[in-house]
């Protein structure tokens, strides 16, 4: 592939999505539901087929930069908008199209058909979703987040006869349609200090002169409007909601790519626009993101722990993991960054087919209740055996990849001499992963208590049409294997873990994005030596992963433990339950204590 | 203008973006959030706007009067704020029509009655 | 989380808010005195090499198109939400009957009937002339079609619903909607295998100050007019034909 052919693909990602929404949109009802999946399911295919070639282009040959409207830098001045591609952001594309397949696939097997318009939506969101990873222009990154909102609110309320649905839909609308509005307010003040909104200048820019409160300011808004599509903890509220909600295929993109999308972005700029100018404070900085990370990481688990829903289980699960992504960035360093993609790969294809297997009990059992289901999983053998397996995968049990991705960034800490931030994170991925564990035992054979607290409708409507299913079919479970096998090959292959490190080598260079943005010099990802697996790192993934299975049984036989624990950690708890009330209009004043503690903190203690 | 006036615009850019957030967190009424999420939307036009004023200078449409190269505000912010309504425009539609949804379910539209997660 | 709570944590947090913000924004430039490269290079290359008089409207459809692309899709995403939430519901998916023309409209005199249609038809115009020569005076295809939405109201005001349905057929707004929508997209795409970069301005630029001016910019206005008239029709029919749904409800 040349140079040319890798232009011509890059907008083209984005633009045969869109183009494919708008053109199955107006047929509504009159279109067969296998066209109308077909096209969505070709659609995908391509996009992931495109941003594969780019992703491979890019690794060997270098950055592709396609300039908008033809508009070419002058004098290293960026005029037009730039889809900047580097192997990382490529890869994320690539990822982002598997993961809208595998949700097509799951809709054409297991869901009713409304019309064309859910297709086209989940249309929209592929390409927003790509513009978002691809572009190199802060403002068009904003304007595909606002697509990205636009159409995850209308495909959230989805279940539109249950009063539920919408409710989930609008606290999703109102936090981030704000969280857009702090975003854009971040770009308004950069923009007055640079006059320039391309990636690359932003950071040429701003690094010409010390960082003053303008500039972190900004970058405070930034992050945290972005991290409340991460659900990054203040701003975390809203997604289980929507996810309790939403239709399985729906739940899949939110917690398998939407919020890591968002993480990405915040990575983003922090490396091409921040890094030059925030290198003085980088330490406070780091300690910002770790921070929030393991705050973020340690209410997701315990709040997981706490559900007996099992979707909303789930959610909070993935604000965990969220978290561990963020302190993983936060580390800053490539080692970090590699970590942290690999990470969101390998969780993105558990929790999917986590996800596929709970939609299984429900549209089975008609429930998602722990308690309700219990010794119910026995009778879809197959079904709880890939739940089961998927909990032990998020808990880093070799070969999954997460035990690869732990791996690189347990290295990263060991280094750092940050050993309290990794047991931490074990900790926190031990108590999530045995809430899955927990709830898939419980579901699977009945032994134990259930989780009594939490919310959870007993009976729901199931997702798919026709009677009740006696047998789970093949279609159903064939969709969790399909997602499990690559989290496998991922874990194993070490010529893909040295890839993602030496992308994302690139992905931490400032200067590399620069000159091949606005210089227009191209060179391939830098080489550097692949990291070790050891032994150590081996061990670390087996104990967290017995860690789990010890924090699941204990939930299941807590009864017979000693009553020591529940008198220190009940009122806590109990009060960050509340926390969580449903309501968005709680969810706004926490989102401007966030705004508050970030953009305080950033301008007060990193100067 | 000198001295402290020079910075009024953005204070107000920046007063309109927490009053209206406040008025979303004691909203008893969707309707009202809708507006409310307005204002703060205003809030981002009002910052785009005031950073790209030029004092003495025109608007950015050129013509006889106002030859090409005569002195002009900013007219990419003017670009970004017209994206900008449009999005705002947007989610409204899509709230208001998740509004009329859960008045039919429900039978209210008090986000304090609307409760549904509730531990 | 009780309501005073609430209050107060929002308010503490808004006030810290506020301070660091502005306290931050005394690294802004004041009022009034901002510029930069990307500001000049703009002004004076817009009219030059573009033929255009209106310099946001080149920069919303060429120098920075790609934005508007995402922007009508957002737009349009919007609509195609709003029609899912109330198509979705399988009670709401049976056919009304034929509504009966309302009380309003049958006693009308004729100068209250034609009046809002000759409105109507004058907002229309006025709509179209400003997406039409958007590149030349302040307008463009998406105030354009804000205004001919708003002028489709006109006959909702006067005449009722039945009027309304009767004028805007839901079928062809939808489908103009997405035409309008595809070929934003379409010429992108013909940008890119022409010229090499998408949504590059290939037509002829013509003579700055005639009517049809600008390239692309044109047309892609044009085409941006179209999505959002029909978008908001659409969406003014789907909204107002839920009032029809809620007499429904209730009596």
């Amino acid at each position: 592939m040349n140079a040319a052919t890798a232009s011509i693909l890059a907008p083209l990602c984005l633009a045969v999505p869109l183009m494919g929404a708008a053109l199955l949109a107006p047929f509504g009802k009159h279109l067969p539901r296998g066209l109308s999946s077909t096209v969505a399911a070709c659609v995908s295919v391509a996009v992931f087929g495109m941003a594969v070639a780019l992703a491979l282009y890019t690794y060997h040959t270098g950055m592709v930069v396609h300039w908008m409207g033809g508009w070419l830098p002058k004098h290293a001045l960026a005029i037009g908008i730039s889809f900047s591609i580097d192997p990382m952001g490529a890869g994320l594309a690539a990822f982002i199209a598997l993961l809208v397949f595998a949700a097509v696939l799951y809709t054409w097997i297991a869901f009713d058909f409304v019309g064309t318009l859910f297709h086209s939506l989940l249309l929209a969101f592929l390409g927003a979703m790509c513009g978002y990873a691809l572009t190199g222009d802060i403002f068009n990154m904003f304007v595909w987040f606002e697509l990205m909102t636009a159409a995850a609110i209308a495909l959230t309320a989805h279940k539109i006869e249950e009063a539920e649905s919408i409710e989930g839909a609008i606290n999703l609308a109102v936090t981030n349609t704000i969280a857009g509005f702090i975003v854009l307010l971040g770009i308004g003040l950069l923009y007055a200090r640079t006059d320039a909104l391309n990636l690359a200048q932003l950071g040429e820019i701003v690094a010409q002169r010390p960082a003053d409160a303008l500039v972190l300011a900004s970058f405070g808004l930034i992050v945290a409007g972005y991290f409340v599509k991460g659900a990054v903890a203040p701003f975390h509220f809203w997604l289980d909601d929507a996810h309790a909600v939403a239709p399985t295929p729906i739940c899949i993109l939110f917690s398998g790519i939407m919020v890591q999308v968002a993480l990405y972005g915040v990575a983003r700029i922090y490396w091409t626009v921040y890094s030059g100018a925030l290198s003085p404070q980088a330490h406070e900085i780091k300690a910002l993101f770790v921070g929030v990370g393991i705050a973020t990481a340690l209410i997701g688990a315990t709040m997981a722990y706490a559900q007996r829903h099992l979707k909303r289980l789930l959610a909070f699960s993935t604000v965990s993991h969220s978290g561990m992504f963020v302190a993983a960035i936060g580390l800053f360093g490539a080692a970090g960054a590699a970590g942290a993609a690999l990470f969101v790969l390998a969780h993105g294809l558990i929790k999917s087919s986590l996800f596929v297997c709970a939609g299984n009990y429900l549209n089975r059992f008609r429930s998602l209740d722990e308690e309700l289901l219990g010794g119910k999983g026995r009778s879809t053998p197959l079904n709880s055996a890939l739940f089961l397996l998927g909990g032990v995968a998020l808990a880093g049990m070799p070969p999954f990849a997460i035990s690869a991705a732990k791996v690189l960034y347990d290295a990263a800490m060991k280094d750092r001499a940050l050993f309290a931030v990794a047991i931490v994170m074990a900790f926190a991925s031990a108590i999530d992963a045995g809430a899955v564990l927990r709830a898939g035992i419980h579901v699977t054979f009945g032994i134990g208590k259930a989780q009594i607290t939490g919310f959870s409708p007993r009976e729901e409507e199931p997702e798919c049409d026709g009677p009740r299913l006696e047998r789970t079919p093949w279609t159903m479970l064939a969709a969790p294997v399909m997602l499990l096998a690559p989290a496998i090959w991922l874990g194993t292959s070490a010529a893909f873990r040295h890839g993602v490190e030496r992308a994302a080598h690139a992905f931490v260079d400032r200067q590399y994005y620069v000159a091949a943005v606005l210089h227009n010099v191209h060179r391939a990802v830098p080489a550097t030596p692949a990291a070790p697996r050891t032994t150590e790192d081996l061990a670390i993934n087996l104990s967290v992963t017995a860690a789990a299975l010890l924090a699941a049984f204990a939930g299941l036989f807590r009864d017979h433990i000693p009553q020591m624990v529940s008198p220190v950690l009940g009122p806590p708890l109990k009060q960050l339950r509340g926390l969580h009330s449903g309501i968005f209009t709680d969810y706004v004043a926490y989102m401007m204590f966030g705004i508050a503690a970030y953009t305080v903190y950033l301008v007060v203690a990193a100067r | 203008m000198s001295g402290w006036t020079l910075y009024f615009p953005y204070a107000v850019a920046f007063w309109l973006f927490v009053i209206g957030c406040f008025g979303i967190t004691q909203s008893r009424n969707l309707i009202h959030t809708v507006l409310c999420l307005t204002v703060v939307q205003s809030s981002t036009y009002m910052l785009l706007l005031s950073v790209d004023f030029h004092a003495k200078a025109g608007a950015p449409i050129f013509g006889s009067t106002n030859p090409p190269g005569s002195a002009s505000v900013d007219p990419i912010l003017h670009a970004l704020t017209l994206t900008d309504i449009v999005v705002g425009a947007t989610v409204t539609a899509l709230m208001l029509a998740l509004t009329i949804q859960i008045h039919r379910r429900r039978g209210t539209i008090d986000p304090q009655r609307l409760r549904p997660m509730s531990e | 989380m009780s309501p005073r709570i609430r209050t107060v944590v929002y308010l503490f947090s808004a006030v810290l808010t506020f301070g660091v913000l502005m306290y931050a924004s005394g690294g802004l430039p004041p009022f009034g005195a901002f510029s930069g490269p990307y500001t000049d290079f703009v002004l004076q290359i817009g009219t030059l090499e573009r033929s255009v008089y209106n310099i946001p409207t080149a920069v919303n459809f060429d120098f920075r198109g790609f934005d508007t692309l995402g922007e009508e899709f957002i737009f349009f995403t919007s609509v195609a939400g709003v029609l899912f939430l109330f198509s979705a519901v399988k009670a709401e998916t049976q056919q009304h009957a034929e509504p009966m023309e309302s009380e309003r409209a049958r006693g009308q005199s004729g100068a209250i009937r034609w009046f809002p249609i000759g409105l109507t038809a004058f907002i229309a115009a006025l709509g179209m002339d400003l997406a039409a020569h958007g590149q030349l005076t302040p307008g463009g295809g998406f105030q354009g079609g804000a205004v001919f939405g708003g002028g489709l109201a006109c006959i909702y005001l006067a005449l009722g619903l039945p009027a309304f349905v009767h004028a805007v057929k839901k079928e062809t707004m939808d489908f103009l909607e997405a035409l309008g929508a595809f070929s934003f997209g379409a010429l992108g795409m013909a940008a890119l295998f022409i010229a090499g970069a998408f949504l590059q301005n290939i037509m002829p630029l013509g003579q700055t100050g005639a009517t049809v001016s600008g390239g692309t910019i044109y047309f892609l206005s044009c085409a941006v007019f179209v999505e959002i008239a029909c978008g908001f029709a659409v969406l003014m029919l789907v909204f107002l034909k839920q009032t029809q749904q809620t007499e429904e409800d209730e009596g």
